[in-house]
């Protein structure tokens, strides 16, 4: 006779080791309920505790992006050594040039003082990368506060190097808006920026903030948009990566069979605002960068990707300058090279060389 | 013996699904960010 009470469990064999071990994971006794709880409590302390360099640093720093004040933000600028560079230099003709970047690369490359010495007495690097924020809002505001004091302390040029890119973190849209900032152009708006930062200003100002010797630098999303359904941002894209070969490689297909170039519609419309809005407020220089992400190389219809996205890049461009930035280690890969008509590593220098004269002459037709 | 072992464990599993807890609670509200930095991009 059957019993009624079921199905029997099965008797021996891997198959119940495993069933067993499952039951035995997913059934909670006060032990573990116990364990659970401590942990909970200990890792929601820590966050509190730990240094920002930690994960619960980050945490912590997300959390209390709105509670920067001005206090907090004066520590990170003190201009000291503008005002020494400005003492000590020469002739007042020679400009002095203040870079600094919170999100890019570009530092190291395009506004290396190497390329920029012929031109400009003095860059001093204030990069926002020194102060150790983990949260990219509070980067963003960090960066801002110092664009403005180094102007405040007589710099010539600011260099300002925002991605429009990073508008793709909600709560750098948050961190926009407590700023009065209601959209990606309205960031390179100046008067946003002063109502912004008002509190720093009447700390630490001195001089008018120089809009029409400020240089801003629109940079373009290269990565799949946030609208894609299946690929919420650039970073989730890349945040897979670490899961394995069989992920990436199930990543990729779904990249080259559901993304297209024109779903990059949100960065190619951010871009054309960004450069809009700079030089309807006076930048003489306006750069245009586009990075292109090592991933984007993989998908097996690249060259087509790339022409379409050429097609929708040059009208934004225009005739200013334009250079593609890739990541160092495709500069390692040769085949990429006439894609991009980079012949060699020497076209960066080529074009960072461009760009210092560019500069350069800006200045000095601003002096005129 | 068996015991102790048996605690441990019990402690051990607690501990993974109190991180996990935490960690998805965080994701849930920083947008999977928190991850993504540390996994190595």
């Amino acid at each position: 006779m059957p019993s009624n009470t079921g199905t029997p469990p099965p008797q021996g064999g891997p198959t119940s080791w495993l069933m067993d071990f499952a039951r035995w994971v997913v059934s909670p006794n006060w032990t573990v309920i116990l364990a659970m709880t401590m942990t909970v409590l200990a890792l929601g302390l820590a966050m509190f505790a730990l240094p920002d360099s930690t994960v619960s640093g980050a945490i912590r720093a997300t959390m209390n992006f709105r509670k920067i004040d001005d206090s907090e933000l004066l520590l990170f600028l003190n201009h000291q050594d503008i005002e020494e560079a400005l003492k000590t230099r020469g002739n007042d003709a020679d400009p002095l040039v203040i870079v600094y970047t919170g999100t890019s690369s570009m530092r190291e490359t395009v506004f290396s003082p190497e390329y920029l010495s012929d031109t400009v007495s003095e860059v001093i690097d204030r990069s926002v990368d020194s102060f150790n924020l983990t949260s990219p809002a509070q980067r963003m505001v960090v960066t801002l506060a110092i664009a403005e004091n180094a102007a405040c302390a007589g710099a010539d040029v600011v260099v300002l190097t925002v991605s429009p890119s990073r508008f793709r973190f909600d709560e750098n849209w948050d961190v926009m808006s407590y700023m009065g900032i209601t959209s990606p152009a309205a960031l390179n708006y100046h008067p946003a920026l002063e109502e912004a930062h008002r509190p720093v200003w009447t700390a630490g100002s001195r001089a008018k903030f120089r809009v029409d010797a400020m240089m801003l630098i629109a940079k373009a999303f290269a990565g799949p948009p946030v609208e894609d359904p299946f690929i919420p941002s650039h970073h989730a894209y890349l945040g897979l990566k670490p899961l394995g070969g069989g992920a990436h490689d199930r990543l990729l297909q779904e990249l080259n069979e559901r993304v297209s170039i024109d779903t990059y519609d949100r960065g190619y419309r951010i871009l054309a605002e960004s450069v809009t809005a700079a030089e309807q407020c006076g930048a003489k220089v306006v750069f245009v960068e586009t990075p292109i992400h090592p991933r984007l190389f993989e998908v097996s219809n690249f060259a087509e990707k790339l022409e379409a996205h050429r097609r929708r890049m040059m009208p934004i461009v225009g005739d200013r300058p334009y250079l593609w930035l890739v990541d160092e280690d495709l500069f390692e890969r040769e085949a990429y090279y006439d894609a991009l008509h980079l012949s060699t590593e020497a076209s960066m220098k080529k074009a960072t060389d461009m760009i210092g004269r560019m500069i350069g002459q800006a200045l000095r037709e601003d002096a005129e | 013996m068996k015991r102790a072992i048996l605690t441990i464990a019990d402690i051990l599993r607690g501990a993974i699904f109190g991180f996990l807890i935490v960690l998805a609670l965080s994701e849930m509200f920083f947008g999977g960010e928190i991850i993504i930095r540390y996994a190595g991009y």
